[in-house]
């Protein structure tokens, strides 16, 4: 296999990174341009983190890197070393993200549901920041993260029911 | 005629990551690959950058990571003046309180930029470096009065007034191997300020046109006002007419109109795909007027309650 | 119970693939894993129009890791939903930029990137033509010198010597004295430009030649079994050779409808030694795959004094880009409506697809009758002005009734127009001869309401077929082929199969379409599914209920009939006890069998439209009506325009799932007001895509999502299950001409071109003076 990027044929150069993932540490030897994305689905499996359009334009790639919400398409895994980061495969014991799948199903959220995980970690990530949003606070927060199915009106209401039940 | 897709090839190249932990660190780098074959470029929270990487928009071999440069971080507070660390992530800027109320365009401008996860990621230094006349922190900054703290390899620093960090169409006074650490922030006691918006949508999207302002009065009066906008030009403008025109007078819509045309005289945007010129022209009076009107109605001090709210 | 504890027809119950999904587990094409999966790469034509002088791989085939390189000359045919004029990869010249000239598939992206890097193509750049309305001049660049003698279906009509690829015609009445009998007529011209599907989940397929012969195809499609006779024609197979498995679709909308790029990847599979390929197209990659028709529309209509429409006259031309897909068929099915939800005597409508040097333009969720709808609800309202009427009062007036003839001279029945309109007038306090008055709130800003209302086709009877089989434990399986691209299909099948034998749902599961798998069904699209597939499971639960009776009857010394069911379980008549269905299969068949329940939907009375004149008494299954309120605010100053609250009605024969009706609805305006406020896809002077991408092309974000009530009228169809009809494309189409025509009631401004962009809506205030 040739040594290139997939940016104009540059043989990347590659770096020693330890990347805790789910709570689990991962210590890797990559490729400088290899997308956050990408070594999450690639190297570890994890098939949560949708990629949707590679430019940081859609939030489906959204993960939770040290609790901030972040488009993994947009971010090199090297950048991310040192750091911890959280996908839905890691938020069995997490409250706040079980609450907020619950309520996706409950209150209709959920269409085509390849908007769905970087949905509900995008809105953990508000809710953590701020417990009491308004509608508009969440409407602002999920600007970033495209959904082509539901007119957005239910996602709202989803993470609205979550507030008002005080998690 | 042949045809090539994706960036030009340049095999035998390769691609380096670098991410100096300290602003020694970076000036060693700096100094190695000085006369070398790299061209370095830096790297702050990389929402733009790797995207014109990927898409072959801009070239590289090496990228300089700031984003461990400890120099960089946080928010220093002095008596007369705030210094905003050039890597502080837009979003944290949204509810930051060292912005005071004089700060609150910044606050709106900050708000306004991208998505909440592209906030999370972009810095105050990596919206300004861009060059982007459109940027939405520049027009903002520019109404503060902001002060912008460079760094340079061979140690030998200099504070730039933000109004003269842009040079043309998508240049900034930044040398190659020059940094921003920091923006300061002038105490401006009295003063209000504000900031609108406007794009295709409402939300996502870059400013077809932005306007900031900042007043401040004195028995009623405007005693200084600032005026910034993005989108008028090949760089962010300070029409300082409209600022004079404004001195002296009493806050009102006949003012804060005149304002905005005297702006849009000395605006020369160009058009787009995503907005034509004309389009731009006229709504730069619009978001002026509406941007002096919202920052009257923020002057909250004794001296000028009896005006605060504008007929 | 609660609505969403109970689970058979009309209840709500929560999304049987919820879990799944919430949880990021659902599986789409990208996410599936491969021993050996090579990777496709497809290198497009940098011109909308040129000669291909020559290519040359050499250099790419030396690539370490390249498997197999592709042009034109290796893959012989045409393929193509209406009309056979479309080559897998460009064959002596390329008709749009991005068609496919050359592809490659290797280890690694990488390595497909590089080998198409080194492919020499030597063009001889020739004139283009992007305009459809241009294009359909007999003086245009031909696109297809050979129109005349490429297959076609039945229903293509292709005028010669242009590039025309199809005319639909509809006459009915006569022009001359329906106009004579007008006071008044207006002529005006309206425009849609081309749009783009959008969905979250970029195309991908995946295709292998598994070492027994058989042609395996994943692809997030919409109609496996087109997809398997597509293929299978085009390579020289048996139907029953080529297996397509649909793994979980990130939307749909139309996009997916038909073969695209699965036969280039197929090509590609055909050369890799067994080794799967696998092609993920780039967002940008993606723009320019398909996209929605672009429409001209002209629109002339004669009323009395007392707001009777005379007669209508349409004349449009569709942009179907450089291959015809299904143009035509877009251009028939939207035409044999196009005169809209009217009562019109006199009607005249010629349609027209034209092939231009874009890229393809298929099926787009609405199949034409959102620009349509855009054209005549806006007309209507410029209409009701000039006749100095209530717009709502003038459509109660002309809005088709029970009994009344369509266009095409089919009496139509179960009509919930007019309920629709009262419904959407009601929850917005708008009541017949009464417009709202605008709100003026200062600054150059108003507020206002519009209303628009549409109707649509589903498409003629097409088979669809479905098994249910009953485990010997109790769980049930749903064989079925239409696909669930995020409509909620699977949980309204699940939910028929719940109301007919009385499991409990949870132990229902839906298989995902599969050729070798799930039995026949047409495709899921011109919002088909629950009426056709759900009338094929319906009937398929009820011969499995059949069956357990006879097994019931066996075990409890009972007559079938006396056996019932209850809470879950199947209920002994004599004792009252319930058993579950697992239990009773046990007692009842030593050694054990699934009870197997097939249907079918296969519907009688179906016809075809007369060529010239466009009659034909039953061209479409069933019919949808919806009828939406739009309230706005619009910023005058700068052209903005706030969607605030759609009050948006539909009528769907009886909803199986009442949420997931206001689901689609909800969707359905977002996707409206996307195209009436934002969506344009913007190609340079040589017909380049230059926003192709999601930052560039604005869909609405949760930002510009407005309030949206979904009401549900209920006019039962005679054919559909439980009486229900489609609903998911009738609701996209008010949208945009509410908003329109709210802007007009606020600022007496008329417009005619969608999107409403703020530049567009600044330059026609400031035009007209009305900038404060």
């Amino acid at each position: 296999m040739p040594e290139a990027s997939l940016w104009g044929e540059k043989a990347a150069t590659k770096r020693r990174v330890t990347i805790t993932v789910n709570e689990i540490p991962y210590t890797y030897t990559l490729p400088v341009d290899l997308r956050l994305a990408d070594f999450l689905r690639e190297c570890l499996n994890l098939k949560s983190v949708k990629l949707g359009c590679g430019a940081g334009d859609c939030g489906a790639c959204t993960v939770l890197l040290d609790g901030r919400a972040t488009p993994s398409c947009i971010v090199m895994a090297v950048e991310a070393h040192g750091k911890s980061v959280l996908t839905l495969e890691g938020a069995e014991r997490d409250r706040l993200i079980r609450a907020l799948q619950v309520a996706f199903i409950e209150k209709g959220a959920v269409q085509c549901g390849f908007c769905t995980s970087g949905m509900i970690l995008t809105l953990a990530a508000l809710l953590r920041e701020n417990r009491r949003p308004t509608k508009e606070d969440i409407k602002r927060a999920l600007a970033g993260n495209l959904c082509r199915c539901t007119g957005y009106q239910r996602i709202i209401n989803a993470a609205l029911a979550v507030v008002s039940d005080g998690l | 005629m042949s045809q090539t897709v994706g960036p030009a090839a340049c095999q035998g190249d390769s691609f380096g990551y670098e991410a100096p932990g300290s602003l020694e660190e970076l000036a060693a780098i700096l100094r190695s690959e000085a006369g070398g074959e790299r061209t370095p470029l830096f790297l702050a929270g990389g929402t733009d950058l790797w995207v014109d990487l990927r898409s072959g928009k801009k070239q590289a071999n090496l990228v300089i990571d700031l984003k461990q440069l400890p120099e960089l971080s946080g928010v220093r507070e002095r008596e007369d003046e705030t210094g905003l660390g050039a890597l502080l992530p837009i979003h944290s800027l949204e509810s930051l309180p060292a912005l005071g109320r004089e700060g609150q365009a910044l606050r709106e401008a900050a708000s306004a930029l991208g998505s909440y996860q592209v906030r999370n990621r972009a810095t105050l230094g990596g919206n300004l470096g861009n060059g982007a006349p459109t940027a939405d922190m520049a027009a903002a900054l520019i109404a503060l009065d902001a002060v912008l703290e460079l760094w340079r390899p061979d140690g030998s620093g200099r504070r730039v007034a933000v109004t003269d960090f842009w040079r043309g169409a998508g240049k900034t006074c930044l040398g190659p191997q020059e940094v921003i650490c920091r923006v300061w922030l002038p105490r401006r006691v009295g003063w209000s300020s504000a900031f609108l918006k406007q794009g295709p949508r409402r939300a996502m999207d870059i400013a077809i046109v932005n306007a900031a302002v900042s007043l401040k009065t004195v028995k009623g009066v405007i005693a200084d006002a600032r005026v910034a906008l993005g989108g008028a030009g090949a760089t962010p403008l300070r029409p300082v007419g409209a600022e004079a025109a404004l001195v002296g007078q009493k806050p009102s819509m006949a003012i804060f109109r005149r304002a905005g045309e005297l702006a849009a005289e000395v605006s020369d945007p160009r058009g787009s795909g995503r907005a034509s010129r004309e389009y731009r022209l006229s709504l730069i009076p619009v978001l002026t007027e509406r941007a002096l009107t919202l920052a009257a109605e923020r002057l909250t001090s004794q001296d000028d309650k009896k005006v605060a709210r504008v007929k | 119970m609660t609505d969403n504890q109970r689970a058979g027809v009309g209840a709500s119950p929560y999304r049987i693939d919820g879990k799944i999904k919430t949880d990021g587990k659902a599986e789409y094409i990208q996410d599936m894993d491969f021993a050996g999966l090579l990777e496709a790469a497809i290198l497009p034509s940098p011109y909308a129009s040129a000669r291909i002088r020559g290519i040359d791989c050499g250099a790419a085939l030396a690539v370490p890791g390249v498997a197999a390189v592709i042009t034109g000359a290796d893959v012989p045919g045409f393929y193509g939903t209406t009309i056979q004029d479309r080559p897998v990869l460009a064959r002596e010249r390329v008709r749009y930029v991005g068609e496919p000239v050359a592809a490659v598939a290797a280890r690694g992206k990488e390595a497909a990137l590089m080998a198409l890097n080194r492919i020499l193509v030597d063009y001889e750049e020739t004139a283009a033509v992007f305009d459809p309305e241009e294009a359909a001049d007999p003086t245009a660049p031909l696109l297809h010198e050979d129109l005349m003698t490429y297959e076609k279906e039945p229903i293509v009509n292709a005028i010669a010597g242009t590039n025309i690829c199809s005319q639909f015609r509809l006459r009915k009445g006569d022009m001359e004295k329906g106009l004579a009998l007008a006071d008044l007529t207006l002529e005006e011209s309206y425009e849609v430009p081309r749009n783009h599907h959008a969905c979250l989940e970029p195309y991908g397929v995946i295709a292998q030649m598994e070492r027994e012969g058989i042609l395996h195809i994943w692809t997030g499609n919409q109609s496996p079994y087109v997809m398997q006779r597509s293929i299978a024609a085009l390579f020289g197979l048996t139907w029953n050779q080529v297996r397509v498995s649909i793994p979980a679709l990130g939307g749909g909308f139309g996009s997916k409808i038909y073969p695209s790029l699965e036969p280039l990847v197929v090509a590609l599979a055909r050369k890799t030694n067994h080794r799967p390929v696998r092609l993920l197209l780039d967002r940008e990659e993606d723009f320019c795959r398909v996209t929605n028709h672009g429409c001209k529309i002209k629109i002339k209509t004669g009323v009395t004094r007392d707001g009777v429409i005379t007669a209508r006259q349409m004349t449009t031309y569709w942009d179907t880009g450089a291959y015809a897909d299904c143009g035509p068929l877009v251009a028939r099915n939207s035409g044999f409506t196009a005169a809209g939800p009217y009562r019109i005597p006199n009607v005249s409508v010629d349609a027209y697809s034209v092939y231009t040097n874009l890229p393809v333009a298929t099926a787009f969720r609405g199949y034409g009758i959102p620009h349509l709808t855009w054209a005549y609800e806006c007309h209507t309202d410029h209409l009701a002005r000039k006749l100095g009427m209530d717009p709502l009062e003038f459509r109660l007036r002309n809005v088709v009734r029970n009994g009344d003839s369509s266009h095409t001279g089919e009496v139509l029945r179960s009509v919930g127009m007019k309920a629709c309109l009262e419904k959407a007038a009601a929850a917005a306090g708008w009541v017949a001869g009464k417009p709202p008055r605008p709100v003026d709130l200062g600054d150059g800003r108003f507020r206002g309401l519009g209303l628009a209302c549409s109707w649509k086709g589903s498409m003629r009877h097409y088979g669809s077929a479905a098994t249910v089989r009953i485990m010997e434990e109790g769980s049930v399986e749903i064989n079925v082929s239409n696909v669930d691209m995020g409509q909620g299909s699977s949980t309204i099948f699940a939910q028929m199969v719940v109301e007919e034998i009385g499991v409990p749902l949870g132990r229902v599961r839906v298989q995902r379409a599969d050729t070798f798998m799930t039995p026949y069904d047409r495709t899921t699209s011109a919002s088909r599914g629950t009426f056709h597939a759900g009338t094929a499971v319906r009937a398929a639960a009820r011969d499995a209920w059949r069956q357990i009776q006879d097994h019931g009857a066996k075990v409890f010394g009972c007559a079938p009939e006396e056996v019932y069911s209850r809470d879950g379980k199947v209920v002994n008549p004599k004792t009252g006890e319930g058993v579950s269905h697992g239990a009773l299969l046990k007692k009842a068949v030593i050694g054990g069998i699934d009870v197997i329940g097939r249907g079918y939907s296969q519907m009688p009375g179906g016809t075809g439209l007369d060529l010239e004149t466009g009659q034909g008494a039953n061209p479409t299954s069933f019919w949808m009506y919806a009828a939406q309120i739009a309230e706005i605010e619009a910023d005058t100053r700068t052209g903005q325009i706030k969607a605030l609250k759609v009050y948006a009605a539909s009528d769907v024969g009886k909803a199986i799932n009442p949420v997931n009706c206001q689901q689609q609805i909800e969707g359905a305006v977002s996707m409206g007001l996307g195209i009436g406020l934002m969506e344009e896809l913007r190609f340079d002077e040589k017909g380049r895509l230059r926003n192709g991408n999601l930052h560039d092309y604005k869909i609405p974000t949760a930002m510009d999502a407005p309030e949206v009530e979904a009401l549900l009228v209920e006019v039962a169809h005679p054919l559909g299950p439980y009486g229900a009809k489609g609903l998911g494309e009738a609701p996209v189409a008010p949208a945009a001409p509410a908003v329109a025509n709210a802007v007009y009631l606020a600022t007496g401004r008329p417009v005619w071109r969608a999107p409403l962009k703020p530049e567009t809506m600044k330059k026609i205030w400031q035009e007209a003076g009305e900038e404060v």
